[in-house]
């Protein structure tokens, strides 16, 4: 009789261990719930919003110990200082602790679906994507005095795509501008002029620079993000260019490589490094190699987002006034110049299953303070996606520039920010769109890269059930 | 303690839904969802699509690439690590205290992390800092130098090399114990038959050691194929897919929210290690020689 016991006991006991092993592989699905009832109002400060009211809010501490907060963020994002900062500073703002967890550049996307799909995102996401690209129906409504105050370039892009009315993104960082990054005595050396409009006039320009000793254009192509640039910021204007064209693309009844004008622009990309015009070791440099060159003036042009000034001024304090941003003409026809002005380049959001729910969403409301704002634009210069602010922030010089070209002809946002009609409807073509540019560099041919790019794009449209895929 | 005692049934009840939980569910569920349209856009609106997924994946040019990388990677560590494994197993099988202090030093590689391996080799293959082209260069043949990473003729053939230098180690350990366990007097009868070193080594040695090859095989053959951290740690894939493999492959479309599509990656690649596992063993054992 004792040993059956024991013997039932031990199956008992195993039986609890696999059960308790498995419980740890189980999802909380619990509803989340709101922090209110245990913070107490310490002690409190005054925060101005984005549009310059005035909100009371309180510091929040549960009793010993202050509430934590946690932001998916990428790589780029979080190994940068403008972020990390500006955090920091709302959550000594709020009395409360901020963690980042901060994922791989090339997985953030893909982990943040997944653990969207699983219910698993944390308190909030710090992101550059658009909302077509993410888990949006996990994500909260936000309420704030700047849900008003956001420019219409960016507020089409903080709106559920299903109901196009609910705010569910909160604008921090600029809107901001793409191009060509170039050092200005390089090229007032080898007497070039700008703006340069069209192919044609860049590739003179290219063969003036080279035959002062330097590379005409830097391309750095180890990461995949840079190169794409190049495309980004000078494929708009050709699908504006023919009414409804934007539509029949996102309807698959045209595909691009059927465009002659995006076909050439490949061409003129991949033309680049056959001419000779780009560094030897393209596929091996990083956009830290970038910045040293275009800082130093090693290279004429370079390929970036508005993002770089920050960067160049915070790394080659003394260079960065010998910078500027121009325009990318990658077109043949002048006529098709334009700025590439994009909506808000990074986003606050919260999960609606956080834990945290009026936590997270008063930090967003904080983040979207002067005081925080103060900071972020500070290590992060930019033009504020705001109608009005009555304090000002740090703008780029970059930004400045190329308004000013915005005078001289039209400004669009990239293909995939663009308004057509009043909407982005190229908002979910991404595909593989950065590894087939950069395949462009590693010797595939144009029209191999822009077919990889359309099957891959198809692809994805098929798995989201889009119309016409 | 009774020989003949029988335990019950149920005590394997614990062990058996541990293994079919964590093996058997997964892998029929696998089988069954690689005929699906499961994807992370409608988490909870799955539909059988038939055959769809394995027709899509043959006329994916990057399956055929990561396909073709994969075979060329498992074929090149399996003849790197088992020959050059051989060769220091024969250079450290007497027993002596240096010969223990090689073999600790020759299997120290195996115990270091492959994420810490590959970070490591990022650096050595870094084409201006790195030791590789340092050294090419000091002693004039820096025409040698490569982009070694980002290069896709050389790139797949350097992580192999990664491999080769991490694993050959283990591979040796399996050899050393297979030459110890030789009797003596194969080698003794052999010398007296006058038999040279070259003659003892085809003759004697590697015959008798078919059961190591056969194990250092099959635990290449696996591990080749399932070959991902190395890549995953140093090109990731690229430059523009050109050092795809099958576990980097189905990470990417894993990751891409397209789950249907990525268990049947799963089951064809499943398959494949299966099939060449069972070929290599099915070969090899034909070739044992008992004694």
């Amino acid at each position: 009789m004792m040993k059956k016991g024991w013997k039932n006991n031990m199956l008992a006991v195993a039986f609890s261990i696999m059960l308790a092993g498995l419980s740890g592989c189980s999802v909380d699905t619990g509803t989340a719930s709101s922090v209110s009832e245990t913070k107490t109002a310490e002690e409190t400060d005054e925060v101005k919003t984005a549009d310059g009211t005035e909100n009371t809010e309180e510091t929040k501490e549960t009793e010993g110990s202050k509430e934590t907060l946690t932001v998916m963020i990428g790589s780029g994002d979080g190994g940068g200082e403008a972020a990390k900062t500006a955090f920091q500073k709302a959550a000594d703002i709020m009395g409360i602790n901020v963690e980042l967890s901060i994922f791989p550049d090339d997985q953030f996307l893909n982990v943040l679906n997944t653990k969207g799909a699983t219910g698993n995102l944390d308190d909030l996401i710090f992101v550059s994507y658009s909302l077509q690209d993410l888990p949006y129906n996990e994500l909260a409504e936000l309420d704030g005095d700047w849900v008003n105050n956001v420019t219409d370039v960016s507020r089409q892009f903080l709106l559920n795509p299903d109901d196009g009315q609910t705010v569910i993104m909160a604008p921090m960082g600029s809107e901001s501008n793409m191009g060509l990054a170039y050092n200005k005595k390089v090229l007032a050396d080898a007497g070039v002029e700008l703006p340069i409009r069209d192919y044609g006039s860049f590739m003179e320009a290219c063969e003036k620079i080279k035959a002062t000793g330097v590379t005409p254009v830097y391309v750095s192509a180890k990461e995949t993000w840079t190169p794409q640039i190049l495309l980004l910021s000078s494929m708009t204007s050709t699908i504006m260019k023919e009414d409804g064209l934007a539509q029949k693309l996102a309807t698959n009844r045209v595909k691009p490589q059927d465009i002659q004008g995006l076909q050439d622009m490949w061409a003129n990309v991949a033309a680049l490094k056959e001419k000779g015009y780009i560094n030897e070791d393209h596929m091996s440099a990083t956009h830290d190699m970038g910045k040293k060159a275009i800082a130093e003036g090693s290279a004429g042009f370079y390929a970036v987002t508005d993002a770089a000034y920050g960067e160049i001024q915070s790394e080659y304090p003394d260079l960065v006034d010998g910078v500027g941003l121009t325009i990318t003409p990658m077109w043949n026809d002048a006529e098709l110049a334009f700025v590439m002005t994009n909506r808000t380049s990074r986003t606050l959001a919260v999960s609606k299953k956080s834990k945290n729910l009026e936590l997270a969403k008063e930090f967003v409301n904080t983040c979207l303070s002067e005081e925080v704002l103060k900071v972020y634009y500070e290590l992060s210069p930019g033009s504020a996606p705001f109608q009005s602010l009555d304090y000002e922030l740090t703008t780029s010089p970059w930004n400045a520039e190329m308004q000013e070209l915005a005078k001289e002809m039209p400004s669009y946002g990239d293909w995939a920010n663009a308004l057509f009609d009043g909407k982005a409807v190229l908002n979910p073509f991404w595909g593989d769109f950065d590894l087939n540019v950069q395949s462009m560099f590693s010797g595939k041919s144009s029209q191999e890269a822009i077919e990889g790019w359309y099957k891959k794009y198809a692809d994805d449209a098929k798995a989201k059930r889009l119309e016409g895929f | 303690m009774n020989p003949k005692k029988m335990y019950p049934v149920y005590l394997v009840i614990p062990a058996f839904l541990i293994y079919a939980v964590f093996f058997i569910i997964p892998n029929v569920s696998g089988l069954a969802l690689a005929f699906t349209d499961w994807n992370i856009y409608f988490f909870d609106d799955i539909h059988f699509n038939g055959l769809d997924n394995f027709i899509k994946l043959f006329h994916e040019e990057v399956f055929w690439i990561a396909l073709k990388n994969t075979f060329l990677f498992a074929v090149a560590t399996v003849l790197g690590k088992n020959l050059l494994g051989f060769l220091m197993a024969l250079l450290v099988a007497k027993t002596s205290k240096f010969n223990i202090y090689l073999r600790t030093v020759m299997f120290l590689p195996v115990t270091i992390s492959t994420i810490v391996v590959s970070i490591i080799f990022v650096s050595i293959y870094n084409p201006d800092m790195g030791i590789v082209n340092q050294f090419l260069r000091s002693v004039g043949l820096g025409g040698l130098a490569r982009q070694w990473l980002v290069d896709p003729k050389v790139a797949l053939w350097a992580v192999a090399a990664m491999e080769i230098w991490q694993w050959s180690g283990f591979n040796m350990v399996v050899f050393v114990a297979g030459m110890q366990s030789i009797p003596d007097d194969f080698f003794e009868a052999a010398r007296i038959d006058g038999a040279g070193r070259w003659q003892t080594l085809k003759c004697i040695t590697v015959p008798l050691m078919v059961q190591s090859f056969a194990v250092t095989f099959v635990f290449s053959i696996i591990s080749g194929f399932k070959v991902f951290a190395q890549i995953y740690g140093t090109t990731n894939g690229g430059p523009a897919d050109a050092t795809q493999v099958m576990g980097t492959f189905l990470f990417k479309s894993f990751s891409e929210g397209k789950l249907g599509y990525s268990a049947a990656v799963g089951v064809i690649f499943m398959f494949l290690i299966l099939a060449f596992s069972l070929i290599f063993l099915i070969i090899l054992r034909k070739k044992e020689v008992e004694y």
